[in-house]
C-alpha cells in the first residue's frame, strides 16, 4: 500500500500513489476520470465499440473488458471518446490508464490505447500492422513484439511519424500496469509504465500544427483477414486525463 | 463551518471537515462518491430498492426513505447493483451521512454499510434477524434505545460480532456521519462524527481473502403492519487506498 506523494509537472500539482505511481488526484482545470464503477458504461463520455462479433462487456467490479474472437472479419472492442476531441496537446495534456492485455493479441490483432485526432473508422484503425491512423499517440501491443506482451509506442502528428518503438518492457497477461503519456512538451512527448520512463532514447514529436485536439482511445481490434482468426482481450481498470491549462 | 484539515491513514492522505469530520477529499485510487444531487438516482451505480408500500424520494441532495407500515415486506434504499468492487483486504472505507426523521418501530430496521451478499429482497436484515452472511453495518432498530441508539454488527461468515451498541443516542432530525474503516480487516473500526465507537469490541472481517463488497443503505421491515420509520441519506462515499 503506497504512501500518498505529490509532484509538480509543468507547474501543476498532482498527488500520486508512491508505490504504483498511479496519479490519484491531479489538480487541473480539466479532468476526465472513469474508474468504470457500476454496471453500465457511461455513454455520455464513451462510445462503446463491439464491432461484429467483438464483445464489450458491461463494467463489473470496476473493470471494462473488451475482446475479439477468432472470426475472420473486421472486429473492434473497447471505448473511445465519442469523436469529441476536447483535449489539446498544446495545453499540457496527460493521458493515463491502468490496463492489462488479459489475452495477448495473436496474429493480426492489435491493441491500442492513448489519444488520437482521428474520428473512428470501422476497419481502418490499425497503427502497427498498417499505418491507418493519421494523428495519434498510442501505446500498443501486437504479436510481432514479444508475443504480444511487449508494449510498443507510436506517435504521428501528420508530419513526424516515430515508427514503431519498443518499450523493451515485458508485461504479464492478466497483470495490470499503469501507462502514462505526457504532453507537457509536445516536441518531446514522454511515455511511462508504472512510473518509469520508457523509450527514452526516442524523441516523440507531436508539435506539427497548433492546438491539435484529441480524444481518448482504448481498443482491441483487427482488420478482416481471410487467413487468420486472431483474438485478444483487454481489461481496462481506469482512464484518467487531465490538462494543465485551458 | 469547520476548517479543512488533513490526516494520514495507512500512508494515505485525506482532507476532512474539522468540525463534522466528514471526509471531503480522500486522495485514493478508487473513489465512489454520490451526494445524490439532482432528482434521479444514478442507476449506473445504484439499484434503487423499492419494495412494498413505502417510498424513496430523491430531492435536495438527499434520499428520503420511508416505510408505510403496511402488512407486508417493505424495503426502501439503495444497493450497489450486486457489483462488488470493494476489497476488504485493500483497506477500503465506507462513509455516509444519515439522519432519522422517524425512528424505526416494531420490526423495522435501518442498515448502512457493506455486504458481500447479493441483495436479498425480504431477507437482508442484520439486526431484527441475522440474514446477511457477510456484512458490516451500522444500524437502528427498536430493541435498543427506542430505535435511536446506533448499533453495529459484523459477520465474515466465521466471526459474528453479534449486535453491539455504540452507546450513542441519535437525535431525530440531526445528521450524523457514519464511517466503517477496513484498514485492518482483523480489526474493523467504526466512527460516528469522527469518534470511534464500540472500541471494546474487535470486529474481525478477516475470514477469507479478497472478499469483495458492495454498499447498502436501506430501511426495511418484515412484519404484520403498523411499523414506522423514515431516514434521510445525504451521501455515500467509499474509497480504497490501493488497487
Amino acid at each position: 500500500m503506497g504512501h500518498t506523494k505529490s509532484k509538480w509537472t509543468a507547474g501543476q500539482l498532482a498527488f500520486f500513489d508512491g508505490s504504483t505511481y498511479e496519479t490519484v488526484e491531479p489538480f487541473s482545470p480539466v479532468i476526465l476520470y472513469d474508474d468504470f464503477l457500476g454496471t453500465a458504461l457511461n455513454g455520455d463520455i464513451w462510445t462503446g465499440l463491439d464491432l461484429n462479433s467483438a464483445t464489450l462487456t458491461a463494467p463489473a467490479a470496476s473493470i471494462c473488458a473488451a475482446s475479439i474472437g477468432a472470426v475472420n472479419e473486421n472486429a473492434a472492442a473497447g471505448v473511445y471518446g465519442k469523436d469529441d476531441k476536447a483535449w489539446n496537446v498544446d495545453k499540457g495534456l496527460i493521458f493515463e490508464c491502468r490496463m492489462t492485455p488479459a489475452v495477448a493479441p495473436t496474429l493480426t490483432t492489435e491493441i491500442g490505447f492513448g489519444v488520437m485526432n482521428d474520428s473512428y473508422g470501422a476497419g481502418s484503425m490499425r497503427f502497427m500492422l498498417a499505418d491507418e491512423v493519421a494523428k495519434y499517440a498510442f501505446f500498443g501491443f501486437y504479436t510481432t513484439s514479444g508475443s504480444g506482451l511487449v508494449p510498443i509506442i507510436r506517435t504521428d502528428d501528420g508530419t513526424n511519424d516515430s515508427g514503431i518503438i519498443s518499450t523493451a518492457t515485458t508485461v504479464v497477461a492478466g497483470t495490470y500496469n499503469i501507462y502514462r503519456i505526457d504532453f507537457s512538451d509536445p516536441t518531446n512527448v514522454l511515455f511511462f509504465i508504472d512510473g518509469a520512463a520508457v523509450a527514452t532514447s526516442t524523441t516523440f514529436d507531436m508539435s506539427t500544427g497548433a492546438n491539435l485536439m484529441v480524444q481518448p482511445w482504448a481498443v482491441v481490434y483487427k482488420a478482416s483477414d481471410a487467413t487468420t482468426s486472431a483474438a485478444g482481450t483487454i481489461n481496462v481498470d481506469y482512464i484518467r486525463m487531465w490538462q494543465a491549462t485551458r | 463551518m469547520g476548517q479543512t484539515k488533513s490526516k494520514w491513514k495507512n500512508g494515505q492522505i485525506a482532507f476532512y471537515d474539522g468540525s463534522t469530520y466528514e471526509t471531503v477529499k480522500p486522495i485514493a485510487p478508487a473513489i465512489l462518491y454520490d451526494d445524490f444531487l439532482g432528482t434521479t438516482t444514478n442507476t449506473d451505480i445504484w439499484t434503487s430498492l423499492h419494495n412494498g408500500g413505502g417510498s424513496i424520494a430523491h430531492a435536495t441532495s438527499n434520499l428520503t426513505l420511508s416505510l408505510a407500515g403496511a402488512g407486508a415486506t417493505e424495503e426502501e434504499g439503495v444497493s450497489g447493483k450486486d457489483d462488488k468492487a470493494w476489497n476488504a483486504d485493500k483497506g477500503f472505507i465506507f462513509e455516509c451521512r444519515l439522519k432519522l426523521t422517524t425512528a424505526p418501530t416494531l420490526t423495522a430496521e435501518v442498515i448502512m454499510g457493506v455486504q458481500n451478499d447479493n441483495w436479498g429482497a425480504g431477507a437482508n436484515r442484520s439486526f431484527a434477524a441475522d440474514e446477511v452472511t457477510i456484512g458490516a453495518f451500522f444500524g437502528f432498530y427498536s430493541t435498543v434505545g427506542a430505535g435511536l441508539v446506533a448499533q453495529i454488527r459484523t459477520d465474515d461468515d466465521s466471526a459474528n460480532s453479534g449486535i453491539i451498541s455504540t452507546g450513542i443516542t441519535s437525535v431525530v432530525g440531526t445528521y450524523q456521519v457514519f464511517r466503517i474503516d477496513f484498514t485492518d480487516a482483523t480489526n474493523v473500526l467504526f466512527y460516528i462524527d469522527g469518534v470511534a465507537v464500540a472500541t471494546s469490541t474487535t470486529f474481525d472481517m478477516s475470514n477469507g481473502t479478497n472478499i469483495m463488497f458492495q454498499p447498502v443503505v436501506v430501511i426495511q421491515k418484515v412484519g404484520a403492519g403498523g411499523e414506522a420509520g423514515v431516514c434521510v441519506l445525504d451521501y455515500i462515499k467509499m474509497w480504497q487506498p490501493t488497487r
